[in-house]
């Protein structure tokens, strides 16, 4: 009960097909939605020139092909599912509402980037500013979740607002920058300089990181709420270990140079 | 295109010549109205159409250093309001400080012709310049900054007044300025000195032994004889300060039998004292430019909705800064002036919004000669110039005004009858008025009672961010664009 | 001297970001001989531009007329589907202004050099905000200056001389006896010199310096670990933050040590709120220290016409923005640029590699007074006047003023303002625009801003 799109010209400019999202589909044929317009660099083109389509919109979107210059693929999306086998570009699910994205392969920079609701699950690697708001926005995301599997690159959460962003492996630098509230969730490493100017929200990984100096130590213990947050993402497949459960958090207090109301966890080993 | 024009069947409004809603033809002949053209004069048939002069905005900020730096500032205010382009056009965006072809093409498709730019210093005209030179269609000019220059004090305090008045000639020649401008008169260099600012028109500008009085005074005098089409445009001291209602009437005064126009005259129209509780001064400041015909004004009108702050007043922008919280950018200009800059968003929930709202409304109809009391919002620091047609809708369309203000969360009085702005509005909200001292060193009062509560981290404006987040951007809510032009 | 000599007072130097314009130029036989108050580097700006012998223009290696290449810029520049058109730093605003004029056109990518020079510190802008100053303020009334990552002795020769520490001001009588010049860089630049405090940083660590002395601004303690971390003594910190807070006006100047090292546009972010921070407590400015002769000009052009500084994308009809996404370096190393028009700039010299090779493959259109690097892999090549020295026109200084240009001697060579007026001629009488389908804004470019609240 879904429809399929296997990509058959691949694009040497960017492609931004924001028209592919269960929304648009719904209730298409396989000639309407072939129809449906996409931008090729400066020109207007049809999906169906890159896109071979099978079956009838319905709820979910199947992606075949190395979309890495395929861009905008669920922005703004309501409700249903995307399945996306491969890597993909830019934008994925940019403020998007509700429903579900799952990529088998690696996302571009801005994935979720100020979602307000739904979930993005990425098994691959995902790019820089993962969840973050677009530049001279004053709040991210709103909403919603991103779990990603592999790394993440810098400015993850940028202005995030509320929402829960989890990632497997390691984060870049400036994680949490500027965060309003919300979580993010990195079991790997956390790069340089996280929670910079962050006023609420809570930032937790499973190691060591280097904190800024505005950055105070407040008290070891274990969270309740987290352990809650720990035992979700461990149902959405993150390698979730019984110590990160039970385990002790040091928690410091940040950023002092804003509200100084955020937090980060860091596993006590 | 021919050089000739008849308009037909229109319905023609010219207040100037006393048409008043008149099916008449206009015609139009190498660029000037006509009384009659030859038969073969392309036609524009303006059947069930409002023939019009064009509108005139008086005071804006559309063109200059100033206004890139806002455009630069805020990429988040251009995203959403984006103008394609045309087979004709230009593309641009919009928000609160549209770039220039959008600019020129909106005033136009609004009926405005004609759009002068506040607030240029000398340093800065070319820039302007340039920029009115990409604004299209319409015609446009700006107003140079002299009430704070440093050179112009010098020759006052030295008494060489014929040289002053040669400077201030010579300056408007060389930038191609429309009038000069003043500014909150000596805030300048309180501010570049120690963040201060003018509070009194008898304040000493340090270093000079003049008042902003004087410096008043003496620009409002060259520009009346060197015969300027316009006179001198002021942004009085004070602005935005309870009680500031005394210093917009003491600079009238000081003017008095003198041609003078008073810009954005809402800002500089409240009661109170400074950091207690606003109240309006609309009635008294009508009255008086009722009773002197020497003296114009523009409103400067509030509209819900985003705006942005920005202002040679650069005591008031840090003020905005520090009440907002928001993201700031001062920029000052050696010994001419300098500029502050503040995205704002104005509330209707917000009792000083509210406030400021009703108290240009008054103004409006409180006003006896609407030739000078002139519409405007000091684009965009009190709305964009996009909210005129609701604006012009509030003022002409008194159902829709009265449907307004009974829908305002403010204006319930309990000691007054509903509905009344200006009598003492209650504020639902009124739990949020904490009228404490910012901590911040330089500067008297605050606006109302703003004051930022140190460690308390819950401001009032703040607080109402919920609804804020879903108050429609003035503009777009009559203004939709969707590919259209 | 010649008898034929020629003088051009208070023309304009064009070379860095300082654009003086009090030099007093000696042309001789079209060729300027002398160079008065110009420094070093302005100087041989004006010596070595000199009208050479060469073609008008080169297509495919071959020697052409303008016109010709003209046509063959115009044909590549209309069948691109994703064109960028980058550089633009060196040349004037009247040229600036007919790029974006062509990207409008035919729905390109335009980004200037700022993307590789201070772009971090307009980005920094629209998250922070910024106060600052024309530089004739803070030779007026500065008594404390700071230079951050940068080395002005040898990249701005005459902006210490000039503006900043030398001169004698209204409120620092004294010039120099009467400021405290303070230089903070990774190591010890011949800039160090002029300065009162040198305080060296360990490289890469500059955010922590800065958001530390963020935190003593506001009276948060620090912990003198800071020292191991960075190189820097809390009492070094300490004794800063006093000097700042109790100046009469302080400015902040920071240049490629903060906007091109880890943390970029954050560095520059955390220098703005601090020098907004000491607003609480006196008058602070901060000012990026800009390149080349008109980048600034190239910012305030592309603002006023699209809305955004540099990285602007036409592809949909309107203009939209997006580092990373649309920065020139970015396009070219991703391989998705498939033409590109550079204007007074040599990106072949100082891109990364990726993006270099790029560039070889795909046809390339050079706009340059001189032989580079870039024009070597070119298809069209144009020989321009160079901007200053035989053109007029207006370029602004780094801190926004507009200068206007008092060129020395004509020169055979159209200006990049001509070539690329003809080119947009040709573009407009081939792109039938009233066939393009009208533009339909996407998702991010409609609606309400979410959290439209102050």
């Amino acid at each position: 009960m879904s429809v399929t799109l296997t990509l058959y010209t691949t694009p040497t400019v960017p492609l931004e097909a924001e028209v592919i999202t269960p929304d648009r589909l719904a209730g298409l044929s396989e000639a309407e939605i072939a129809a449906l317009p996409v931008q090729y660099g400066n020109e207007r083109a049809a999906l169906g020139d890159f896109f071979r389509v099978a079956g009838s919109g319905n709820g979910e979107v199947r992606l075949e092909g190395d979309l890495s210059r395929v861009k905008l693929i669920g922005a703004g999306m309501t409700d249903g599912r995307i399945l996306i086998e491969g890597n993909v570009g830019m934008h994925l699910g940019a403020l998007m509402r509700g429903g579900e994205i799952v990529v088998e392969g690696d996302v571009g920079d801005w994935v979720g980037a100020e979602m307000i609701g739904g979930r993005i699950v990425i098994k691959g690697n995902a790019g820089h500013m993962v969840g973050a708001a677009y530049r001279g926005s004053v709040i991210g995301m709103q909403g919603g979740e991103i779990i990603v599997h592999g790394n993440a690159g810098n400015e993850v959460g940028h202005a995030m607002r509320r929402g829960l962003i989890a990632i497997a492996e390691d984060s870049g630098d400036f994680t949490g920058v500027n965060m309003r509230a919300g979580t993010i969730v990195v079991l790997g490493r956390l790069g340089l300089r996280t929670g910079a100017g962050m006023r609420r929200g809570t930032i937790v990984s499973m190691h060591d990181a280097p904190l800024l100096p505005t950055f105070g130590y407040a008290c070891t213990y274990s969270p309740t709420f987290l352990r809650v947050y720990l035992r979700y993402l461990r149902q959405m497949g993150l390698p979730i270990e019984d110590a990160h459960i039970n385990g002790r958090y040091r928690r410091w207090s940040g950023d002092a140079v804003e509200l100084n109301r955020g937090e980060i966890l860091l596993l006590f080993r | 295109m021919s050089s000739t024009l008849r308009i037909v069947n229109g319905k023609v409004y010219d207040p100037a010549n006393g048409v008043d809603g008149e099916v008449r033809d206009i015609c139009v002949q190498d660029g000037k109205i006509v009384e009659d053209v030859p038969p073969d004069a392309r036609r524009i048939d303006a059947s069930g159409m409002v023939v019009m002069p064009g509108g005139v905005d008086i005071h804006c900020h559309i063109a200059g250093p100033k206004v890139n730096l806002a455009r630069k500032l805020q990429p988040e205010d251009h995203r959403f309001d984006v103008h394609p382009r045309t087979p004709f056009t230009r593309s641009g965006t919009g928000g609160t400080v549209p770039s220039t072809f959008a600019t020129g093409y909106r005033y136009a498709m609004l009926g405005y012709t004609t759009a002068m730019e506040a607030a240029v210093p000398p340093l800065g005209a070319r820039h302007t310049l340039e920029e009115l030179h990409d604004t299209p269609i319409i015609d446009k000019g700006f107003f140079v900054l002299l009430g704070n220059n440093v050179l112009l004090y010098q020759l006052l305090k030295e008494g060489r007044r014929e040289e002053f008045r040669h400077a201030v000639a010579w300056w408007l020649n060389a930038a191609r300025a429309y009038t000069p401008k003043l500014v909150n008169p000596g805030g300048a260099e309180l501010w570049k000195e120690r963040n201060a600012n003018i509070t009194d028109l008898d304040d000493e500008i340090p270093g000079f032994g003049l008042t902003p009085r004087q410096v008043i005074e003496a620009l409002v005098d060259v520009t009346n004889e060197l015969g300027l089409p316009h006179p001198a445009h002021i942004h009085c001291n004070n602005l935005g300060i309870p009680g500031n209602y005394k210093t917009t009437l003491e600079t009238m005064r000081t003017l008095e039998g003198r041609r003078a126009h008073i810009t954005h005259i809402q800002f500089h129209a409240y009661g109170g004292e400074p950091g207690g509780r606003m109240t309006s001064k609309a009635p008294e400041i009508a009255e008086y430019i009722n009773t002197h015909p020497e003296i114009s004004a523009d409103v400067g009108q509030v509209m819900f909705g985003r705006a942005t702050g920005m202002t040679a007043d650069a005591p008031l922008a840090w003020m905005l800064r520090q009440v907002s919280g928001n993201k700031w950018v001062n920029a000052d200009v050696e010994h001419e002036s300098g500029c502050g800059i503040v995205p704002f968003v104005y509330q209707e929930r917000n009792y000083v919004h509210a406030l400021q709202w009703a108290v240009g409304l008054e103004l409006f109809l409180l006003s006896e000669d609407p030739w000078r009391m002139v519409l405007s919002t000091d684009h965009p620091n009190g709305g964009s110039f996009l909210s005129y047609p609701r604006l012009i809708r509030l003022l002409m369309d008194r159902e829709f005004r009265n449907e307004q203000i009974r829908g305002q969360p403010t204006c319930h009085t309990p000691d007054g009858p509903a509905g009344q702005p200006g009598t003492g509005v209650h504020f639902a909200g009124d739990r949020h008025h904490h009228p404490c001292r910012s901590g911040a060193a330089a500067g008297p009062a605050r606006q109302g009672s703003l004051g930022r509560r140190r460690g308390c981290g819950h401001h009032h404006l703040r607080g109402e961010r919920r609804q804020g987040e879903d108050v429609q951007h003035a503009a777009l809510c009559d203004q939709r664009r969707q590919g259209d032009h | 001297m010649n008898e034929r000599a020629r003088i051009v007072e208070n023309a304009t130097c064009t070379f860095c970001g300082c654009v003086c314009d009090d030099i007093t130029l000696t042309v001789e036989n079209n060729r300027i001989t002398r160079a008065e108050n110009a420094c070093s580097l302005g100087k041989a700006w004006f010596a070595e531009h000199t009208i050479e012998e060469r073609p008008y223009a080169l297509i495919d290696g071959r020697e052409a007329s303008t016109d010709e290449a003209v046509e063959v810029a115009a044909q590549l520049l209309v069948n691109a589907r994703f064109p960028v058109i980058y550089g633009l730093s060196d040349t004037t605003c009247e040229a600036q202004r007919e790029a974006v004029a062509i990207a409008d056109l035919i729905g390109a990518n335009i980004d200037t050099t700022t993307s590789v020079c201070h772009g971090p510190s307009g980005i920094a802008f629209q998250g922070v905000g910024e106060s600052t100053a024309t530089l004739g303020e803070i030779k007026n009334r500065a008594d404390l200056v700071i230079y951050w990552g940068g080395n002005p002795a040898e990249s701005h020769p005459r902006h210490f001389t000039r503006y900043t520490i030398i001169p004698k001001g209204m409120f620092v009588p004294n010039g120099r006896k009467d400021r405290t010049v303070v230089l903070v860089d990774v190591r010890r630049t011949p800039s160090a010199r002029a300065a009162d405090i040198f305080i060296q940083v360990k490289p890469g660590k500059d955010f922590e310096v800065l958001w530390a002395l963020r935190a003593l601004v506001k009276g948060h303690p620090v912990d003198p670990a800071i020292e191991e971390e960075t190189g820097v003594s809390l009492a070094t910190l300490q004794d800063l933050v006093e000097r700042m807070k109790s100046c009469r006006f302080g400015v902040l100047f920071f240049g490629m040590g903060l906007t091109m090292t880890r943390g970029r546009h954050f560095n520059s972010g955390a220098l703005l709120a601090l020098a907004t921070d000491l607003n609480e407590y006196t008058h602070f400015v901060a000012k990026p220290v800009r390149g080349h002769g008109n980048v600034t000009g190239a910012d305030n052009v592309l603002s006023w016409q699209t809305g955004f500084p540099f990285a602007v994308n036409f592809s949909r009809g309107y203009p939209r923005f997006n580092p990373g996404e649309f920065t020139t370096v970015d396009l070219l190393a991703r391989g998705e640029a498939d033409a590109a028009l550079i204007i007074a700039a040599d990106p072949a010299a100082n891109f990364p590699r990726p993006a270099i090779e790029h560039l070889r493959k795909i046809p390339v259109i050079v706009l340059d007074p001189k032989p580079t690097l870039t024009a070597d892999l070119a298809r069209v090549v144009f020989t321009t006047a160079t901007y200053g020295i035989n053109t007029g026109g207006t370029v602004y200084r780094m801190d926004d003023v507009p200068i206007t240009l008092r060129p020395a001697f004509p020169s055979p060579y159209p200006s990049d303002k001509e070539v690329l007026r003809a080119i947009k001629e040709r573009v407009r009488s081939l792109v039938a625009l009233e066939s393009i389908p009208q533009p339909v804004p996407h998702l991010l470019n409609t609606g309400t801003m979410p959290g439209a609240a102050s």
